[in-house]
């Protein structure tokens, strides 16, 4: 039975008996590469629990621009703390407030629908609420912004009709004006001048800020008018004066460039004779300004004013 | 958290708003199974009332919060109490501890501080033409002295600025005597909310017309006042408008463009065009017939 | 490049290979915007191969994600203290995965939050356990990592994920640092710029440490 056919382990674990003898241990090899990798993942692993994300490792300033969506740094406000008492803006009370203001309130308005729609969004989501308190708190504010816009729209219409209107009414305007301006006695110099340039901020937006005005044709004309009249008022008191308005054609300045010089000099008799002398200077060098590049040299001129004005300031 | 948009879009409003349409003849049906499906008490005693037909004026609720009025029917009949509130649901009248009441049992997450038992009185709304105000007047048998009467009716005639209320409010009279006036009661006093203006800011005059020539709106304004390409204009149609509102071409049929197609091809024929010898041909072909008939 | 990615990043590579081609001593963890899912990668970037190495049991819950790069952004880096390290974490991250879908897949599922039916919170695809799982698992293999963790620094895209860091981390691991990646511009975009970045500065610091090492052997010499 010894040559029966066994299994190759089999037949050498039979072959080894106690008296077999044990092959002698390899001796160690001196150059082994090692495997390349021979880390293992631990076996102690252990599954956790998951760790759900936190608010608290963020920090959020004060200041953060996106707290402008909430009031009081609330996330949603009672509806007792809401203003449900106030009405909005009337059309007559905004009528009465000027540009800026209504921009301002404008944006005052728009932050707290902003916050509004905001909690009501909240409401309707995530508390799964149907009352409609934040929403009539807004519907009024937003009352008020259309009456915002129905005001300014309606003052740009008021102000464009007005402007046709006062196209043929002009002429007749700015000769009851020039009469009642020369018309003042001398005490009232200060009224006169005064009424002046509300004239001519009023007729040709000049405006006393230098960087504010806009050259233009009827700036220009309007130069020229103003100038005259001072010169007009003044001529009455001097022989200079007067002399250089009778050297004028039709007694009245019709060089934008003049016109600069003397617009330009204070209201005083004496910075009016100045202007003269400066006027007649510059006729006798030939320094007039073309009629036709008019606009550029005198919005030259405002560009230097204003420059002058600007380096005197700082 | 699931998000719903209804509150920011009208998309599908109309087909949600025509669900609560319901047909006149369901509508009492309908309206008695709501009633037995509220609990006694959040149930109003007064039948709620459309949203067009409630009250909004002073004219048409006739007595304020504040005002003593006479119970004129029921087990209440000929109590003064005073009005509370208005119940805008149901046009009707909240008095106070006079008026009537209803004790009814609430469940306990609906208790009030302090409440200890489950049953609870809780006031009736009345209507209006059950109620009749009550107003001290001067007693015409005895001069200096008032008398307490109930009014029959009243009218409304005239507006003045009333400061109480800090708005125009009628004067309210005695119907055919005219110049006796009862007065509105006065308001429980109520701070201004936090989103009002003072009025000393809110009547300061900032803006002036001082030039014809300078418009006192910023040009770039304009945008957002008034938007020329603005589509809530009217007659601002976009392309996709229009080919919503005007309905398809209907395509031609298979007849009708093969019919096409043939009229096309017929035109397009080359024309023929008589040479000069065949014009030659014909008029030697009519001089020669005419001669044949001997003209 | 096949359909099956990028060849060179689609095998487990030995700490010996990381250094050789230039990669530093981290691990990267993406996460699925669109179902929460996580992939973890020995590289700035991942593979098809490595994604299904990843998700062995894909089911209705846990579906096989796609290897779009667009839906895949990166959550965190790990920097290690060495390569072996490294790959050792790599490789019990990928540990815990497998015990998490495979062979303890009802013992985790105890532990996620359920829905009223009874199945995984989700809304629409996203089922945010999957991101919480992962940082769980982080934690984990980094407390095990030996040594006191010290030397490891991880950048988390975002300090809101890491969850509590007074409750999870400092306790247990006071030696890891925690830092926000910079969030400047379109980080999306920016992405694989960011990560060669970090990548850069990770291997300056091992050369440093290493340098360290050889010097103070050197001296003990």
């Amino acid at each position: 039975m010894l040559l029966k056919r066994c299994l190759h382990d089999t037949a050498r674990l039979a072959a080894r008996t106690r008296y077999t003898k044990p092959k002698p241990k390899p001796a160690p090899r001196e150059h082994v590469n090692l495997p390349t990798q021979r880390t293992h993942h631990r076996n102690d692993l252990k599954i956790t629990a998951p760790i759900p994300p936190a608010v608290v490792n963020i920090q959020c300033s004060d200041d953060h621009p996106l707290w402008q969506f909430f009031a009081e740094k609330k996330f949603m406000r009672a509806p007792e703390d809401l203003d449900d008492k106030s009405r909005p803006w009337a059309i007559a009370e905004l009528r009465r407030k000027s540009f800026e203001d209504l921009h301002s309130l404008w944006y005052a308005c728009l932050k707290e629908r902003n916050i509004l729609a905001r909690e009501n969004h909240l409401l309707k989501n995530a508390v799964g609420g149907q009352q409609d308190y934040y929403e009539n708190v807004a519907e009024k504010i937003r009352t008020t912004m259309w009456r915002i816009r129905h005001v300014l729209s309606e003052r740009d219409w008021s102000f464009k009709s007005a402007q046709q209107d006062f196209e043929s009414q002009k002429a007749t305007f700015v000769q009851e004006f020039s009469a009642d301006f020369l018309a003042l006695p001398s005490e009232e110099d200060e009224e006169a001048f005064q009424m002046l340039s509300r004239f001519q901020q009023a007729v040709y937006g000049i405006n006393e800020f230098i960087d504010e005005n806009v050259v233009n044709r009827n700036f220009v004309d309007g130069l020229k008018h103003v100038a005259t009249l001072k010169i007009q008022r003044f001529a009455t008191r001097d022989t200079l004066v007067d002399n250089f308005l009778e050297g004028t054609k039709e007694r009245k300045i019709t060089d934008a460039g003049e016109a600069f010089v003397v617009f330009t000099a204070e209201n005083t008799l004496e910075d009016v004779k100045e202007a003269c002398n400066a006027v007649n200077d510059l006729r006798l060098n030939g320094n007039g300004v073309s009629r036709y590049d008019e606009l550029e040299s005198v919005s030259k001129y405002i560009e230097q004013l204003a420059q002058a004005q600007l380096e005197k300031s700082t | 958290m699931s998000s719903r948009y209804g509150h920011l879009s009208k998309a599908g409003e109309r087909v949600l708003r025509s669900l609560n349409n319901t047909h006149k003849n369901l509508a009492a049906r309908q309206e008695k199974y709501a009633k037995i499906s509220v609990p006694d008490f959040i149930k109003p005693a007064l039948p709620e009332v459309k949203d067009h037909e409630r009250f909004k004026t002073c004219r048409e609720w006739m007595f304020v919060p504040g005002d003593r009025v006479v119970i004129m029917k029921g087990k209440y009949k000929g109590n003064i109490c005073v009005v509370k509130q208005q119940d805008v649901a149901t046009n009707g009248f909240i008095l106070d501890d006079n008026g009537p009441m209803k004790n009814t049992p609430v469940p306990k997450q609906f208790w009030l501080e302090g409440q200890k038992s489950h049953m609870i009185s809780v006031p009736q709304a009345v209507s209006q033409k059950d109620l009749r105000l009550v107003a001290d007047i001067d007693d015409p048998l005895n001069a200096g002295q008032t008398r307490t009467v109930a009014v029959k009716n009243i009218e409304f005639k005239g507006t003045y600025y009333d400061e109480n209320y800090k708005k125009m409010m009628p004067y309210r009279t005695v119907i055919g005597q005219s110049d006796l006036v009862i007065p509105w009661p006065k308001p429980a006093p109520q701070e201004d909310g936090e989103l009002a203006t003072e009025p000393s800011i809110a009547k300061e005059q900032t803006f002036w017309v001082d030039s014809i020539v300078k418009n006192p709106i910023p040009k770039d304004a304009f945008m957002t006042i008034r938007n020329p390409h603005s589509k809530f204009r009217r007659g601002k149609l976009t392309a996709r408008d229009i080919s919503k509102l005007v309905a398809p071409k209907m395509p031609m049929t298979d007849v009708k463009k093969a019919y096409i197609k043939e009229k096309q091809q017929l035109a397009s024929r080359p024309k023929a065009k008589l040479t000069d010898d065949e014009k030659e041909l014909i008029g030697e072909k009519i001089y020669q017939h005419l001669k044949e008939q001997g003209l | 490049m096949s359909y099956r990615g990028n060849w060179a990043i689609s095998k487990f590579r030995p700490a010996s290979w990381l250094e050789k081609c230039g990669y530093a001593p981290q691990i990267f963890v993406f996460r699925n915007l669109e179902s929460g899912q996580v992939i973890y990668s020995q590289f700035p970037n991942f593979s098809q191969r490595q994604i299904e190495r990843l998700f062995q049991r894909p089911n209705w819950e846990n579906k096989m994600p796609s290897a779009r790069r667009d839906i895949w952004r990166c959550m965190c880096v790990v920097d290690m203290p060495n390569y072996e390290s490294s790959v050792q974490l790599y490789q019990n991250l990928r540990r815990l995965r497998y015990l998490r879908d495979v062979s303890n897949a009802k013992e985790a599922n105890l532990l996620r939050k359920k829905n009223e039916d009874g199945n995984v919170w989700y809304s629409m695809q996203y089922r945010p356990t999957y991101t919480q799982e992962a940082v769980a698992d982080l934690r984990e293999c980094l407390l095990k990592s030996g040594q006191g963790a010290n030397g490891i620094k991880v950048h988390w895209e975002d300090p809101w994920r890491m969850g509590d860091k007074a409750k999870w981390w400092t306790p247990f691991l006071p030696n890891v640092k925690h830092v926000t990646m910079n969030r400047l511009g379109n980080t999306a975009r920016e992405e694989s710029a960011l990560l060669r970045e970090l990548g850069d500065k990770a291997k300056e610091e091992f050369a440093k440490h290493k340098e360290q090492k050889t010097l103070a052997a050197s001296i003990s010499l």
